[in-house]
């Protein structure tokens, strides 16, 4: 599925990047095409983007500690203050560096371990970019552990929305209880159908020998709310990776559930991409393809013909006097008018429109190749044929 | 057993409430022996009765699973006895007795559901149906919990087929309570698949309404009861519903925690009903304390989180907080196989900060005591036993030694009036010619002016003190009044802005309409007015007292000087502001305010509509709180007077029965009698004595 999907994927990009190249080549000016153009630059990074996880649960359910096993790393300490911490956002960069993000402005921080309680209070998000390889395939939103009694607004709910789906996490000792549950009633069915539920602690002695029955209960209660419930031990699935994510300890990471949530985790981005990719397939379809398709129709029967031509002509007649380019170019609208007529039906409707315009240039190339001023007709033979040519380019708009 | 629980040890439950209440007894008892056989009894009763009919009642109280049944098991020194589970597994409010006044002291009882309470679950007081209308989200609460008890009559019938309908309202007894049986009734069990065969767990559970224990003393020193709770946030709203609804049989509360997520909102929740029904008496124990990966570290901050939400809900009273491992003190009790000594380590570690308490359970192995005294459970008996002292045993102790006085009062009344005949008749016979005395006259005791005085006078007490129930009742109610609406004023201004900024941006901003900040408000107005009015009706019937005793000795009774009123229970009622937390569940949170505010869009009827809403909540509730408050005071006021009147009564009786008694002849040993009844008379005072140093204290 995972290679599939990507292979479709390799496809896609391609498709988009040869559509962008087209289109960049045509000219810009025509509306159509440059609509096509931006639609197919979004298509591009909507192709290329990570995917977004939004991270949940109430405080103490091992939200963090689940958040360093995934980045294979602790990027960040922040346990001090953890009951003011805004959500944590962390992406993908060479170079680590913090922002401050509020609804109205974002700034840079230098030393985020340097701000206080009360600043961490304000902030909506705290963005943190790393050098770590999970982040180039998943972006990731750390929430705030929501039942918290110093927080009255659960910022969970505003996040989910901007998330592809979202990993709640539980302890087990006191799993799945009625606020989990009323929290979670709360998100859009959409999202609630691809999101995973991980059940931490469950290595503590308390809970190991019965977590046959605990897992049957939240079978019973939360199975349908979940993509799927994942038991998980997560120290021992930290330490199963190294700090780049390769796995040392194949053995212990399966036994931990690591194996079975990074699976999870990519099969979910898999069915993210295939929506992705169906988006994608549309607006090729709808709003790009159609676009190059009239390009490659018009460009070689007419407007090619057309240009191979002009540029011939010019170049035969660099540095003819006004009587003979005026002739050199007669000649030359009477070959592309013939040229129409040929073809016929074969033209596009908009070709056919074109043979009034080149009438009417021959007309005047008979007109002024009998008059003096050679000098003067040069100029206005080159005048009409930038006309004829500005507007063969854009008959789309003339029509 | 590697160990023993000894109730005679000073630091065992109760002792020290024990002991107070057994010098109590033996006074009485030191006053029953010098009064050789006469009927007397009826004047014991009441101090006899409230002592020995005391028990205190300790409820374990707090979310599912955070280990409320292993705590319970390991406090009765029983590893095991209630069943528990990974999963949440009481499903049934359990009381295990201990010393039950009047008995059984084995067994267990197990009371079932019948229709009726069934439907009071379902449909939780007349109030919350009503506003059922105005709030969506208690709408839909209710009707999970309908739909819960539906769920439980539907897998009861499935459990238990024909019989279920002839169970209802019945009563299973059993002679002995094991494990297995507690399971049958208690327990949540496993969904039936189908028909399920006999004496599987929890098969009982869903219709059992009650379940109750009994055991002898044992380890307490003082009759308990022990209260298991179901837990809260149980995705079964039922089962909290079953929980809130005991809540008021208690006096003593422990509020468990887990140490893995100590005070959440939900705790939050449970600590405002319980301070909106005034139950003071609480202790928090933070369980599962050895699970924490860095416990020295984690307990500061544990303690502080938990501190700090105290402080602000209950600034009235210290809440103390103790850390603490179920599981530890249970394996100290299994033996030493099933300790584990790192978690013992990691307890002691965590309860290094904290006053090392002895305990009156001894263990033979020294491993299985360090298990047990670092599993923080002395410490939390000692806190309990505490509380049990402080709390309802002072209100049983003072009210049994003014009634214990009243009795030492009338005997000594009824004795030196015997003894003035015997000495006149002494006097009349002339053996003792030098002890003739100018003896004062005392008033002849007039029984009619006493009858017209008594009436009068104890109208006028109830009058005043009808009067000024009344007059406090119409100054609360403006009270209330006024504060709600006040809070209506200052919620709209906020409101307004929050609308006009909502209006601006054109998208939904989460808005919430707290209510708490007016309930706190009423909660603490209602507490401060509360005892002012139980001040003045004291002083009401102090002072009526007075004038009653006063007119007695006028009339000739100069016994009644020394008659006291009872009013321990009136001076140890504190406001009873329940009807405020029936309002805590529909509580308007941002999720519903977004869907109801998208049904109304014009502004100026959403502001109305939000004040009306709040008005519909708090001004019939307003009515119910002073109901209950008055109520509760003329009851108590009342109960004191009738029963004050009664030892007048009782004195009167004495007093004319003594006096009318036909002449009799001097008897023979005249002397000797004189200085029994002398002997008496000192016995009285000294125990009256003792008594008032006791109620001075």
């Amino acid at each position: 599925m995972q290679d599939n999907s990507s292979d479709f994927q390799v496809k896609l990009e391609k498709t988009v990047s040869a559509a962008i190249a087209k289109l960049s080549q045509a000219d810009q000016g025509d509306i159509r095409i440059a609509k096509a153009h931006d639609a197919a630059l979004d298509l591009q990074t909507l192709l290329t983007r990570p995917i977004k996880v939004a991270i949940g649960g109430e405080f103490s359910s091992g939200k963090s500690t689940f958040v360093k096993m995934l980045l294979g790393q602790h990027v960040v300490d922040m346990q001090a203050s953890a009951s003011a911490m805004p959500t944590v956002s962390f992406l993908y960069g060479a170079e680590t560096s913090y922002r401050a993000i509020t609804a109205q402005r974002s700034w840079k921080v230098r030393d985020i371990a340097a701000l206080t309680e009360g600043e961490l209070r304000g902030l909506d998000c705290l963005e943190i970019v790393a050098d770590v390889p999970f982040l180039r395939q998943y972006e990731i939103f750390d929430t705030p552990g929501t039942a918290d009694p110093s927080r009255s607004v659960d910022q969970l709910l505003t996040i989910a929305t901007h998330a592809d789906f979202v990993i709640w996490c539980t302890n087990a000792t006191q799993a799945w209880r009625e606020s989990e549950r009323r929290m979670w009633e709360n998100l859009p069915f959409e999202l609630k159908k691809r999101s995973l539920l991980i059940v931490t602690h469950v290595d503590l002695p308390s809970v190991k020998p019965s977590m046959a029955r605990l897992m049957k209960r939240m079978k019973k209660e939360a199975g349908l709310l979940f993509k799927k419930i994942i038991p998980m031990e997560l120290l021992a699935a930290s330490a199963a990776r190294d700090k780049s994510g390769v796995v040392t300890n194949e053995e212990s990471w399966v036994a931990s559930g690591g194996s079975e949530c990074l699976g999870a985790m990519a099969a979910i981005s898999a069915e993210v991409r295939a929506d992705v990719f169906a988006n994608v397939v549309h607006d090729l379809e709808n709003k790009i393809l159609p676009v190059i398709a009239e390009l490659e129709a018009s460009t070689p029967q007419f407007a090619a013909y057309w240009m191979q031509e002009l540029s011939k002509a010019k170049t035969k007649l660099h540095g003819a006097d006004g009587a003979v380019t005026a002739l050199g170019y007669l000649k030359l609208v009477e070959g592309v008018l013939a040229f129409i007529m040929e073809s016929g039906g074969a033209q596009s409707a908009e070709a056919q429109k074109m043979a009034p315009r080149l009438q009417e240039a021959h007309d005047y190339f008979e007109d002024i190749r009998h008059k003096d001023g050679s000098e003067q007709n040069t100029e206005e033979s080159n005048a009409i044929i930038a006309q004829l040519d500005w507007e063969f380019k854009h008959i789309n708009i003339l029509s | 057993m590697t160990f023993k629980t000894d109730s005679s040890l000073p630091s065992a439950l109760g002792a020290n409430l024990a002991a107070e209440s057994h010098a109590v007894l033996a006074l009485l008892e030191q006053l029953r022996g010098a009064i050789d056989g006469e009927e007397y009894d009826h004047l014991f009763e009441p101090s006899e009765e409230i002592l020995k009919n005391a028990i205190a009642s300790i409820s374990f109280i707090g979310q599912v699973k955070a280990g409320k049944t292993s705590l319970v098991n390991a406090l009765i020194a029983k590893p095991n006895f209630l069943p528990s589970d990974v999963n949440p597994w009481t499903a049934v409010v359990t009381q295990l007795f201990f010393d039950k006044p009047g008995g059984p002291h084995s067994g267990a009882h197990f009371a079932f559901f019948d229709d009726q309470q069934w439907d009071k679950f379902a449909n939780r007081g007349g109030r919350l149906g009503e506003l059922a209308s105005e709030i969506p989200e208690s709408e839909e609460k209710l009707k999970g919990v309908r739909l819960e008890v539906e769920q439980m009559k539907e897998r009861a019938k499935k459990q238990l087929g024909d019989r279920f309908q002839s169970l209802l309202g019945k009563t299973h007894k059993f002679e002995t309570a094991t494990t297995d049986v507690l399971a049958r009734y208690i327990c949540a069990g496993d969904e039936p698949e189908a028909l399920v065969k006999q004496h599987v767990q929890g098969r009982y559970a869903d219709i059992t309404r009650e379940a109750a224990v009994f055991f002898e003393k044992e380890k307490f020193a003082f009759p308990v009861v022990m209260v298991d709770t179901p837990g809260l946030n149980d995705p079964l709203m039922i089962r909290e519903e079953i929980t809130l609804q005991s809540l008021e049989h208690s006096q003593i509360f422990v509020l468990v925690l887990s140490a893995h997520q100590a005070f959440s909102s939900a705790d939050l929740y449970l600590v405002r009903i319980l301070n909106a029904l005034r139950l003071d008496r609480l202790v928090i124990f933070v369980n599962r304390a050895d699970e924490l990966t860095n416990p020295e570290k984690d307990i500061g901050a544990i303690r502080k989180h938990i501190t700090k939400f105290m402080e602000k809900e209950r600034p009235d009273i210290a809440v103390p907080i103790v850390f603490g491992s179920a599981s530890c003190a249970s394996s100290a009790m299994l033996g030493e196989a099933s300790i584990d000594p790192t978690r013992v380590a990691s307890m002691e570690l965590s309860s290094a900060g904290a006053a090392k308490v002895k305990s009156n359970t001894k263990f033979e192995s020294k491993k299985q005591q360090q298990a047990w005294d670092a599993s923080g459970l002395p410490a939390l008996e000692h806190e309990i036993s505490k509380m049990m002292f402080d709390g309802p045993g002072q209100a049983w102790l003072t009210s049994a030694r003014i009634d214990l006085d009243n009795a030492a009062r009338l005997i000594q009344a009824k004795t030196e009036t015997a003894l003035d005949r015997l000495k006149q008749q002494q006097e009349k016979t002339g053996a003792n010619k030098s002890r003739t005395k100018d003896k004062k006259p005392t008033p002849k005791f007039d029984a009619k002016h006493f009858d017209s005085e008594c009436e009068r006078l104890f109208g006028a007490l109830r009058l005043v003190v009808e009067r000024n129930m009344n007059t406090a009742w119409t100054e609360m109610k403006t009270g209330l009044q006024e504060l709600t609406e006040q809070f209506i004023v200052e919620h709209d201004q906020e409101f307004a802005v929050y609308l006009q900024r909502a209006k601006k941006s054109k998208k939904t901003i989460p808005w919430s309409c707290d209510t708490t900040p007016l309930r706190r408000e009423l909660n603490i107005y209602l507490n401060q007015e509360f005892p002012q009015i139980q001040k003045t009706v004291l002083g009401n019937i102090e002072y009526g007292v007075k004038k009653i005793s006063d007119s007695m000795v006028e009339s000739g009774l100069p016994a009644a000087k020394n008659l006291r009123i009872n009013t321990a229970e009136l001076a140890a009622q504190s406001a009873s502001t329940s009807a405020l937390s029936k309002i805590v569940p529909i509580d308007m949170d941002s999720s519903w305010w977004q869907g109801w505010m998208s049904k109304f869009m014009r502004t100026a009827k959403v502001r109305e509509k939000v004040g009306r809403m709040i008005r519909a909540q708090f001004l019939p509730i307003q009515d119910e709180l002073m109901g209950s408050m008055t109520k509760q005071l003329v009851t108590s006021s009342n109960a004191a007077i009738v029963s004050y009147q009664k030892t007048l009564n009782s004195l009167v009786d004495i007093i004319t029965s003594e006096a009318e008694r036909p002449q009799e002849n001097a008897p023979k040993d005249i002397s000797k009698r004189i200085n029994e009844l002398e002997d008496r008379v000192k016995v009285c005072k000294g125990v009256s004595a003792v008594l008032k140093k006791a109620l001075a204290a």
